[in-house]
């Protein structure tokens, strides 16, 4: 899933023009000042893999969306592979492109850091077509 | 604290791993230090996005 906080005026626009180019099957929806982009049954697999934390009022799949982006949650949705920045013991992904700028930062689970790493890291450098680094920091156990 | 760090080539398609120098390490700490809040906002979306050349390059963004 791809989840940016946009002001809710460029959110539409976007969601708009994005909503006539991406290919059958991805859903795009500007949910209150953001802008989520997602396959569902991609998505849905997540919820559904823990319907008391993620539909805890039996929420549809955007209401759970809107429910764990709002409250920074989102992180397995974005393929991070943990819920938030709070997972104890979390490894610590930063990625980078070759001027040294960071471009991404997450964490992740200490058993799924590398996974994720690796699929995050090989996005950012297929679409820009630069080579690009990534550095896992796990904590002490 | 363990770290290992690999580098992608978007060409080849492979991973190779790397050694990160100390300073390289603190250097990217001290960018996400004060690009992103506790809760895990980024301050410098908008930047990065510039930075990366996204904007033009994202005709077909990686969905999952």
């Amino acid at each position: 899933m791809y989840f940016d906080p946009w002001v809710p005026r460029l959110a539409g626009e976007l969601a708009v023009i994005l909503g006539r180019v991406l290919p059958t099957g991805v859903l795009v929806k500007n949910l209150p000042s953001s802008l989520v982009i997602f396959r569902r049954e991609k998505v849905r697999a997540i919820l559904d893999s823990d319907p008391v934390f993620y539909r805890p009022y039996g929420e549809d799949d955007l209401g759970a969306i809107e429910r764990v982006c709002a409250s920074g949650n989102n992180g397995e949705l974005l393929g991070y592979g943990a819920r938030n920045w709070f997972e104890p013991h979390g490894a610590r992904v930063i990625i980078r492109n070759f001027d040294r700028v960071v471009s991404m930062f997450f964490v992740s689970n200490p058993a799924d850091a590398e996974h994720f790493a690796r699929e995050r890291l090989s996005d950012l450098a297929t679409y820009t077509g630069e080579k690009m680094r990534y550095a896992i920091e796990y904590a002490a156990p | 604290m363990k770290t290992i760090s690999e580098e992608y080539d978007p060409k080849t398609g492979k991973f190779e791993p790397i050694t990160m120098t100390p300073e390289e390490l603190a250097d990217l700490r001290e960018q996400v230090s004060k690009r992103f809040t506790k809760d895990g906002k980024d301050l410098g979306f908008l930047a990065m996005m510039s930075r990366l050349k996204l904007r033009s390059k994202l005709k077909s963004p990686p969905v999952v």
